[in-house]
């Protein structure tokens, strides 16, 4: 059961930006003001000194987003670095029951046009959103 | 397709702005019926799912009364020859005669319009038949006319109402206890656990408590006046005397009734296992019957409350098939899922339903988890909504739904359903 939301076409030109071409660091979506369509609210510029809150204190603590994160880590076992790219469902509790509702059912159309994510993070609060955890979890794939 | 769009919305264009687009939502519990407007903040109408009926209606041949009656008042009047029944077994429809008396109803005396003009999205258990997905569709387009359909699962709607496409929803409602995996906005139904303990049982315990105390049970209805009487003290009450010859049902539903508030009042779930010395020292909670008998009651609460997690507890219904605690039901719903999405499900667990409105009951159910989940498994219980949306919540997701402009390439179009026949359902409605 989805929506019916569609994605706008800048998405994924974001997106790819991102995914292929690594120019943001993350990009935010969300629903446009006539529910109409998923579009991107925020993208940002790929920097040094990158630090995962950075990101996590641009998620609304009342409304709903999707972003997707190119992810910086050093595996556990040889400190290798990597890069992965998460995409994040933040639907607080807070958040007004229409904005929930509509995040969790417009999830799928969004998702089926993005390749090659390696994480996905169903965010309520953010207790869900701990570095060490996504890393732990990116770190058994 | 287009046309029947534009019906809908030149229809509605006067209650709604923009896109949205009047829809009714239907969502059936086996407790009670929800009924509304999609786009609005709470069902208009929340009306039992009981419904009484006059089995000597045909050889009255009374034209001023209807055989049927409906709603919260109107069951309850007590008449000779009314049943009391319910149009739901195992949470599905099974009596289609009630079924559309309602709906004739509702269109007639609730919703006050053509049901031919409005699209209706209505709930389903996920564990839905095939053959009973298919008549309902079939009944509400024939019989009906509406011009656009939707069933959703309503474990699914509770999900997404609580912004989580991925969840496991834990519905435990007065005839059972369902535990529904729920992934990544569909339901697995392979997964699917249901359990007959469930508030229905506690109705029996509180019972069986109240008899072997000698506590006269009259419902209200038989009640003619009663004085105030000190606690555990004979009641002083008198019965009605020109009551007419009721039938066995509609006596049980009243029954059912002050049980149901019995249980409301002063049931407890206790906060670990219940142990008769530890409970013995619990604060009491008083209560008064309709005959004015009034008395207090303390383990017994805690006892009653255990039942849920504890099936040994129970005194009657004690060998029933089927009887799992809550806990083991959720335990083993996520069991049988894939073993890469159980933590997925476990950080994610949704309490809904009556019963679960207990006091203690959310913080029992994730002390018992809590002690047998892997500790390597992030357990969060999501019980922030308040109770008004607890109760509402796969309504409130269908309202959502069936307002948005978006959402109408989603119903099953009258055309489509004269193009593709009943069967449609299995497809545009997964």
């Amino acid at each position: 059961m989805s929506s019916g939301i569609d994605v706008n076409s800048k998405v994924l030109e974001a997106y790819n930006a991102l995914q292929l071409q690594h120019n943001y660091k993350y990009v935010i979506f969300k629903l446009s003001d006539d529910l109409k369509q998923i579009e991107v609210e925020t993208t940002k510029k790929n920097y040094d000194g990158f630090a995962w809150k950075d990101f996590t204190d641009q998620l609304p603590p009342c409304d709903v987003r999707y972003a997707v994160v190119d992810f910086h880590f050093n595996k556990k076992s040889d400190g290798a670095k990597q890069e992965k790219v998460i995409f994040v469902h933040w639907a607080p509790d807070n958040a007004p029951i229409k904005r929930k509702m509509l995040i969790a059912s417009s999830k799928d159309a969004l998702k089926r046009k993005l390749e090659g994510l390696s994480l996905e993070v169903q965010a309520n609060d953010m207790s869900d959103l701990l570095e060490e955890e996504i890393i732990a979890k990116l770190d058994r794939t | 397709m287009a046309n029947s769009n534009l019906n809908w919305s030149s229809v509605c264009g006067g209650l709604y702005s923009g896109e949205e687009i009047g829809a009714f939502v239907f969502d059936i519990g086996s407790y009670s019926t929800r009924l509304g407007v999609a786009g609005e903040d709470l069902p208009k109408y929340d009306i039992p799912s009981a419904v009484a009926y006059d089995e000597n209606y045909e050889e009255k041949k009374d034209t001023q009364k209807s055989k049927y009656s409906f709603g919260d008042v109107e069951i309850r009047v007590p008449r000779e020859g009314v049943q009391i029944q319910t149009f739901l077994e195992d949470g599905m429809i099974s009596n289609w005669d009630l079924f559309e008396a309602l709906v004739d109803h509702v269109y007639a005396k609730k919703f006050c319009a053509a049901s031919n003009e409005y699209p209706v999205l209505m709930s389903e258990p996920s564990w839905n038949l095939r053959a009973k997905r298919e008549k309902v569709t079939e009944i509400m387009f024939e019989k009906y006319e509406i011009p656009g359909f939707y069933l959703a699962k309503s474990a699914l709607l509770t999900a997404f109402a609580s912004g989580r496409p991925t969840a496991l929803v834990v519905d435990v409602g007065s005839k059972q206890t369902s535990v529904v995996p729920v992934y990544e906005g569909y339901v697995l139904c392979q997964g699917i656990v249901r359990s007959t303990l469930a508030g229905d049982t506690l109705i029996a315990e509180s019972q069986k408590l109240l008899e072997t105390m000698n506590i006269d049970l009259a419902p209200i209805y038989t009640v003619k006046s009663k004085d105030p009487v000190g606690i555990n003290e004979q009641p002083k009450w008198t019965k009605k005397t020109n009551l007419p010859n009721v039938t066995p049902s509609y006596h049980n539903k009243m029954l059912y009734d002050l049980l149901c508030d019995f249980n409301s009042q002063v049931v407890q779930i206790p906060e670990t296992s219940y142990d008769d010395s530890l409970h013995d020292n619990a604060p009491a909670v008083s209560y008064e019957f309709p005959t004015g008998f009034n008395s207090e009651f303390g383990n017994e609460r805690f006892r009653i409350g255990e039942c849920l997690f504890d099936p040994r507890q129970l005194q009657v219904m004690r060998n029933a098939q089927g009887m799992l605690s809550v806990s083991l039901a959720v335990t083993t719903c996520v069991g049988m899922c894939d073993v890469d999405i159980r933590s997925n499900l476990y950080s994610s667990v949704i309490v809904t339903g009556g019963t679960t409105m207990l006091n203690g009951f959310t913080d029992r159910l994730q002390y018992e988890l809590q002690r047998k989940i892997p500790p390597t498994l992030k357990l969060k219980m999501h019980n922030s909504q308040p109770n008004i949306q607890r109760r509402f919540s796969a309504w409130l997701g269908g309202s959502i739904l069936g307002s948005l402009g978006c959402f109408h390439q989603l119903w099953i179009s009258k055309q489509e359903y004269e193009e593709g026949g009943k069967n449609c359902v299995e497809r545009k409605c997964p």
